[in-house]
């Protein structure tokens, strides 16, 4: 793979920069510190490119300190195709604080630009000055952001509206989507705020019309439609919502702190429940009593907080006590990374825990995937009687794209498996059925008196300790994951159906794999994407179907010890290629392209 | 040694690799207000036409300047000068210091008292990016007026016929106002001009703009009221010193330079189209005009900088191949 | 200490404020109000610009009136010392204020006879010479109760404004207007009355408590050319004086050399075009940068068609049968500066008019030149001497200062006060007090509408048309108002950095320390780090006044207060 062409400007064929030949997909990093306004510009530039039917992702790093002079990044990848990744780099980097913009500079594309702040006050030094730093392949324009800022509003606010206008004019788009953006944004708080922040945007756009005439454009197909946007963990939130979910408990925790502030002004309204508690212990705890008195329920946190629910994560195996913790990652151990993304707690949760503790595992792969799964993680919890974990992660959870979001669908939903009348009498709470299941009822029903514990039970829920009801129960609680396969939807492929070279991996870094392959399809090399929102359990025929009409297997995820392949080795005893992505940023669909050649050289050789 | 060029023309270009030759571990700046790889100016109507290609227009790449190992600045103007402290300082404020400058910006048309008040209205023609804006324009242009003196507007008009618009040139004078072209040919041009049907309108200039439903009206001194899609006009070719005002560095209408490229601040050079020389056979200072006399002060001011003592030669002014090619080849081939 | 005149003319709102005599506060209006400091008569620039924003343009013409006498001239023809100087014009901020043509505009929307209260004191001064300065003597010295008559030689007061001025820059009734407004005072101008005697002079020096001669510069510098007699050569001040008494209307001009590079070379050029000249070349010995000629100036008459050539002198004036047919002149080089002929350089221009306007000396009147200086002012007894004549050729405004300057110690003199002092008005001002916002530093230049370059051939036509009243506001609305001082309380102050972080240029510090210097200068001793720093200040040079800091301030700790400057008798 070689990088995108460097001669767009080099080469004096192309030597505008593309002036001629219109731009298709274009990523735009908006830089700057606390206080700048970077996520608002994210968000203005999506949602007029949303509006304008451009398929959009937006993916926003923020430093990790709470509050300070650290830097934050927003990225909006924006095409007339559909966007499955942030990409390898960006088209436009917008230098709101200078200094702290300059690292950033490595990531633009040959032939990109720089926007920078031309009017900083004093004397700025070499070393400091993001215009030094623009290498000749590389257009840079300097605005003077901050004056024209503080002509608008009077005050320094407002540099990054003003560098939106410029970005509208430097890219050819249509300056009455952003206004209405900036109605959107600002009406609501006052006229004036709205008055100042347009004359902002006009004094960027009339600087740029001005003084660099000469704009790129960007090719509109107008086949898509306009779509609305969401984030992952929006998705989320609100797919559990419109299925049916009626209380809410956890303690904040960055990056899922957004599922549980949606939940916190949306629950109320249907009569539910939001409680923050004092820890994430006590969340899980009241989860599983909500969803033991016959409420569904949730709780969302990052790796951290799982580790403190582990404990009761057995009990609800144990108790059989339907439950659904939400893990959107960061980078761990510990307290770890907590504005950078890792897959790194897929293990704990596999595995964490005491004793043979079946759970489900879930993770989505795509936003949409966020809103369908949690509601398939809601099902399976409710009818399985079991905890599920769902695996988000930062990138996905915070990323924000357009998508179309079935809005409250009406399909069945799971229910409980109740006792038959009759069998009120002799009720077992833990019955031992053909699929595991024991029927269950609300605590409290007349006649349904039941004991539930942590300790090994019998199937009327008395503790025993003798081996062979410990036998039976592990291997009921055991038998409700194979029973549950029915329920499961297949795996799909995607890609190639008939490429020797199948990808299998999970979460958010299956848009750059889907990127990457279709960087390796230009290059000749064909491959397929194996994808399942199900870890465990997992629709086997499907992955052995698809080991079996593969050449080479190749497994990326974002953690050092792979931990996925792990899982998939020991379960279909495959050899997989396995892919440990270090990566603090998004997945780089170059690199996976890189890797799908490599193996195909490999297997032509 | 911080070698600092301000200004990517033929003569900026050529002091950068004259410098870096004789100083190999110097290091060499060169900064440029344009936003291209430095390229042949002369040949811009050439490329407007369509008789020339990209490629021959760019005379460097960024492969050009990474083996050289000179830094290449574009896109960023330099604001002023201060030789007292040895810095320059650009528009957005950065200041960056020099151990040695040259000066090579350069002249462009500028606009008299009369002119300036309408140069929104006035399409310039002297920059890569004002021909694809041209090009851009073009589908939507029938009729061009033209007012300005020298070769350049010969270039022009050139560049438009050849585009197939009507031309409309408006003259101070009674003819072109070409002084730099000897008098014996003046009949030719003239001729050469009549063939193209253009219309002239003698002994007056332009005194007002007005921009009506996307055209253009031009009112001349004479109370003409002319039409036009696209307005090209300026008073005079200046030399870019606008970062030397105020610095005390001798300007007259250019930098007024010593044979060895030296201005009157030290450490402070320059060459090409923006100084100005005394020249004795013309007993008058003098602006240098054209491609290879800027390359010729740009490698004299190069040699001096890295510490050689090379005198410019003024030759007699090559008239004919002044902007590279033969007059001839030019305009009435 | 008594009021001087300047309460009679504008009546200050009566606002409680403090009076300092603080070298301090006195260093503060030099370093920060750079208009006024620039002015030689120190006129109240941001006071009748604001006056001019809140659309009071009677008290502008009398703020301009009491400090430059001469507002409708001045507000046409000054050179403007203070528009370089103005804090909007330093880098990165844009234009100047157009401060002169404000001054115009208060003169034309703000004139109003004055109505002061003159005590006569029984003494009486004759002014020899109604130019700039000796009518501002002659305007200072009435309303402090004189008897004063000046003596003038030509038909009309006025001096150089009268007569050295084209009218298409300066009609004659527009200096009228401004002699009236001195007149009107009780002073009495006779005209038609030469003193060139020592006797006439003595005998004045008896008749009068005191004499004041302001006879100007009114003869050519003395360079000897060859050609110099010949028909059609012309000494700068001479075609001017002459054009302006309509003596030259029936000349015949075709090709016009003129050398010089000041206001009159620029006037003799543009007289030429308007007297029917075809091609006129301005030749001068330095360069573009060089001329003192102004800008505005400069730019009219390139509007008007006319070539310069620079780094050239004139060598010899060449004629035939006695008539001017060229002049031959020499380039020169730059030898540090100074302009140097370059030998073998020489070349020919064909005119047949060359106008050498090189500058004016005074004329040599007997016993004037031993007059000794007494704390810089050249008197002798009861007899004074003030203006170009005594300084030499120089503007119009250093004239009328130097004319105030004679006026005051002849009062001094007279009246046998101590002398006067600087004293300093400080008020407290609110933020809701501020008129101005920071949108107005946006506001470009208003450019002073000209009439047509098609039309600038009638000979007596002015061709600046002034702004109206709306021009002037908007442009009023440019001007900082430097006379506002912003401190930050240290004591009250939290180092947030709210203001720091809503500064627009880089006006607020972090000090370590700051100097003052014994004339009251104030140097930041800037903090590089946070932890050295003792406090955090603004710097009032480089602010520019637009009120960010101060809204920006939770604490309200930074103070606005407005600084004037009054100069008042010591008895």
């Amino acid at each position: 793979m070689k990088p995108p062409s460097s001669t767009s400007l080099a080469s004096p064929s192309k030597p505008a920069g593309g002036t001629k030949a219109k731009r298709r997909d274009i990523s735009v990093r908006f830089c700057g510190i606390a206080g700048d306004g970077v996520v608002t510009c994210g968000r203005i530039l999506a949602g007029a490119c949303a509006s304008l039917g451009l398929d959009l992702m937006v993916n926003d790093i923020f430093s990790a300190e709470i509050r300070g002079k650290g830097k934050s990044t927003t990225t909006v990848r924006f095409s007339s195709r559909i966007v499955h990744s942030m990409g390898d780099g960006v088209e436009v980097l917008v230098g709101l604080a200078g200094k702290e913009s300059i690292e950033e500079i490595k990531d633009v594309r040959p032939g990109g630009c720089v926007i920078y702040g031309s009017s900083i006050p004093g004397d700025l030094p070499e070393d400091d000055s993001l215009a030094a730093h623009v290498p000749p392949n590389i257009h840079g324009f300097g605005v003077p952001l901050r004056k024209l800022a503080n002509q608008a509003t009077g005050s320094n606010q407002g540099k990054n509206i003003v560098a939106m206008g410029a970005l509208c004019y430097l890219y050819s788009l249509p300056q009455e989507a952003f206004i209405e953006q900036l109605r959107k944004n600002f009406g609501r708080k006052s006229s004036r705020a709205l008055e100042v922040n347009i004359k902002a945007f006009t004094l960027g756009f009339e600087y740029c019309k001005e003084h660099y005439p000469l704009s790129f454009e960007l090719e509109v197909l107008d086949t898509l439609e306009p779509r609305p946007l969401y984030t992952g963990n929006d998705a989320l939130a609100h797919g559990a919502l419109d299925w049916g979910l009626k209380f809410f408990a956890g303690y904040p925790i960055t990056p899922a702190t957004k599922i549980m502030e949606i939940c916190a002004k949306e629950l109320p309204k249907n009569g539910g429940w939001t409680i923050q508690v004092e820890d994430e212990i006590a969340a899980i705890s009241n989860v599983m009593g909500a969803f033991f008195a016959g409420k569904r329920a949730m709780t969302s946190t990052a790796g951290p907080g799982l580790s403190l629910m582990s404990e009761m994560i057995g009990l609800a195996v144990m108790a059989e006590i339907p439950a659904v913790i939400v893990d959107v990652q960061r980078g761990g151990p510990a307290t770890g990374m907590p504005t950078k993304v890792e897959q790194g707690d897929l293990n704990i949760a596999l595995y964490g825990g005491a004793g043979d503790c079946p759970r489900v595992v879930m993770a989505p792969s795509t936003v949409r995937e966020c809103y369908t799964g949690i509601q398939l993680a809601l099902d399976l919890a409710e009818k399985y009687q079991t905890p599920v974990i769902f695996l988000s992660d930062l990138f996905l959870g915070q990323r924000m794209v357009t998508t179309s979001i079935p809005k409250r669908v009406e399909r069945d939903r799971c229910t409980r498996k109740k006792p038959f009348p009759g069998e009120l009498g002799t009720y077992e709470r833990f019955k031992i059925t053909e699929d595991g299941v024991s029927p269950l009822l609300i605590p409290g029903e007349e006649g349904g008196f039941y004991t539930i514990t942590g300790l090994e039970h019998t199937p009327s829920g008395n503790p025993n300790f003798e081996s062979n009801v410990h036998s039976m129960m592990t291997e009921k609680r055991y038998r409700k994951m194979k029973a549950m396969c029915v329920d499961l939807p297949p795996a799909d492929v995607l890609g190639d159906k008939d490429a020797l070279i199948g990808i299998v991996t999970w979460g958010s870094t299956l848009g750059s794999v889907v990127e990457g392959m279709e960087l390796a399809r230009e290059q000749g090399v064909k491959s397929k994407v194996l994808k399942s929102i199900m870890i465990n359990p997992q629709h086997e025929d499907s992955f052995r179907e698809f080991f079996a009409s593969s050449a080479r297997i190749i497994v990326p995820e974002v953690n050092y010890e792979g931990q996925y392949a792990a899982l998939l080795k020991s379960r279909y005893g495959i050899q997989p290629v396995e892919m440990h992505i270090s990566a603090v940023d998004p997945v780089s669909p170059a690199k996976i392209a890189n890797r799908i050649i490599e193996v195909q050289d490999e297997l032509t050789h | 040694m911080r070698y600092v060029i301000v200004g990517t023309g033929a003569a900026g270009a050529t002091a950068a690799r004259t410098i870096k030759r004789m100083d190999r571990d110097g290091e060499v700046v060169i900064i440029g207000d344009e936003r291209f790889f430095p390229y042949n100016r002369y040949l811009l109507t050439e490329f407007l036409s369509g008789a020339v290609s990209a490629a021959e227009l760019f005379h460097t790449s960024e492969e050009f300047f990474e083996a050289m190992d000179i830094r290449l600045r574009k896109g960023q103007a330099v604001e002023r000068v201060y030789p007292n402290d040895k810095t320059i300082r650009f528009a957005h404020n950065e200041v960056m210091s020099y151990d040695r400058l040259l000066i090579a910006t350069g002249r462009s048309p500028s606009l008299g008292p009369v002119l300036r008040p309408y140069a929104k209205l006035i399409q310039r023609y002297y920059t890569f990016e004002d021909i694809l804006l041209i090009q851009k324009r073009l589908p939507e242009v029938r009729e061009v007026i033209v007012s300005g003196r020298g070769l350049s507007a010969l270039d022009l008009i050139q560049g438009m016929y050849r585009v197939g618009k009507k031309i409309t040139y408006i003259t101070r004078g009674q003819a072109i106002d070409v002084s730099t072209v000897e008098s014996h040919l003046m009949g030719d041009l003239d001729s050469a001009l009549a063939e193209r049907e253009i219309n002239f309108v003698h002994d007056d200039r332009i005194v007002a703009i007005e921009c009506v439903d996307n055209r253009y009206l031009v009112k001349t001194f004479q109370g003409k009221e002319l039409w036009g899609d696209l307005v090209f006009a300026w008073d005079n070719y200046t030399p870019n010193v606008g970062c030397l005002r105020n610095t005390g560095i001798e300007v007259k209408t250019g930098i007024l330079v010593d044979l060895r490229m030296r201005s009157s601040a030290p450490e402070v050079y320059a060459a090409g189209d923006c100084v100005e020389i005394y020249h004795p056979t013309l007993k008058n200072y003098w602006i240098n005009f054209g491609w290879p006399n800027a390359v010729e002060q740009g490698r004299i001011a190069g040699k001096n900088m890295a510490g050689d003592n090379e005198e410019y030669q003024i030759h007699e002014t090559t008239l004919f191949n002044i902007l590279g090619k033969p007059l001839e080849a030019r305009w009435w081939d | 200490m008594s009021e001087t005149s300047d309460a009679l003319f504008v009546a200050e709102p009566e606002r409680a404020h403090l009076t300092s005599t603080d070298v301090l506060d006195r260093k503060w209006i030099d370093v920060n109000i750079p208009c006024k400091a620039a002015c030689p008569v120190m006129t109240d620039v941001p006071g009748y610009i604001q006056a001019i924003l809140e659309g009071d343009f009677e008290t502008a013409y009398k703020i301009n009136r009491r400090d430059n006498v001469f507002p409708h001239s001045l507000g046409r023809v000054c050179n403007r010392p203070c528009e370089p100087a103005c804090r909007h014009g330093r880098e990165g901020l844009g234009e100047p204020v157009a401060i002169c043509h404000l001054k115009r505009a208060s003169a034309d929307f703000g004139y109003t006879p004055l109505d002061l209260e003159i005590v006569p004191n029984g003494k009486k001064v004759c002014v020899v010479g109604a130019g700039p300065a000796g009518l501002t003597a002659a305007n200072d010295l009435a309303i402090k109760g004189y008897q004063v008559v000046v003596l003038e030689q030509y038909d009309e007061p006025g001096g150089m404004l009268r007569y050295g001025i084209p009218q298409f820059r300066l009609p004659y009734d527009v200096v009228a207007a401004d002699v009236k407004s001195i007149t009107d005072l009780g002073v009495e101008i006779r005209c038609n009355q030469r003193i060139d005697s020592e006797a006439q002079i003595e005998l004045l020096k008896r008749e009068y408590d005191a004499v004041i001669l302001s006879g100007g510069c009114m003869l050519p510098s003395s360079v000897k050319l060859p050609g110099m007699d010949a028909h059609g050569f012309y000494w700068g001040l001479d075609f001017m004086m002459q054009a302006n008494r309509e003596l030259l209307n029936d000349i015949k001009l075709n090709k016009v050399v003129v050398i010089g590079g000041g206001f009159t070379a620029v006037d003799c050029t543009r007289t030429s075009y308007r007297l029917g000249a075809s091609e006129i070349t301005l030749a001068y010995r330095r360069t573009k940068d060089k001329m003192s000629a102004g800008e505005p100036e400069i730019d009219c008459m390139e509007e008007e068609g006319i070539e310069m050539e620079f780094l050239v002198s004139p060598v010899e004036i060449l004629a035939k049968d006695g008539k001017v047919t060229g002049i031959r002149l020499v380039r020169n080089r730059l030898e540090e500066g100074k302009p140097v002929a370059i030998p073998g350089s020489e070349f020919v221009i064909e005119c047949d008019a060359v106008i050498m306007a090189i500058g004016q000396t005074n004329e040599d009147l007997p016993g004037t030149k031993e007059v000794p200086e007494v704390n810089e002012v050249p008197q002798k007894d009861n007899f004074f001497l003030a203006g170009d004549f005594r300084n030499g050729s120089g503007t119009v405004i250093e004239a009328c200062a130097d004319g105030r300057k004679v006026a005051r110690r002849a009062h001094q003199y007279l009246s046998g006060i101590k002398g006067y002092q600087d004293v300093v008005h400080i008020e407290e001002i609110k933020l809701d007090q501020l008129p101005r916002t920071r949108e107005d530093d946006f506001i470009p230049l208003t450019t002073m509408p000209h009439i047509p370059v098609s039309e600038r051939l009638a000979k007596n036509r002015e061709v600046e048309t002034g702004y109206t009243r709306e021009l002037a506001q908007n442009e009023a609305r440019r001007c900082y108002l430097c006379h506002y001082n912003f401190q930050i309380d240290i004591d009250r102050c939290i180092y947030c950095m709210a203001c720091i972080d809503a500064m627009p240029v880089d006006c607020i510090k972090l000090a370590k320390d700051i100097d003052v210097g014994a004339d009251g200068s104030l140097r930041y001793v800037s903090a590089a780090h946070w932890e050295e720093a003792q406090a955090i200040t603004i710097d009032n040079d480089k602010c520019i006044r637009c009120g960010n800091c101060v809204r920006a301030c939770p604490v309200d700790c930074i103070s606005i207060s407005k600084y004037t400057l009054e100069t008042v008798e010591v008895e």
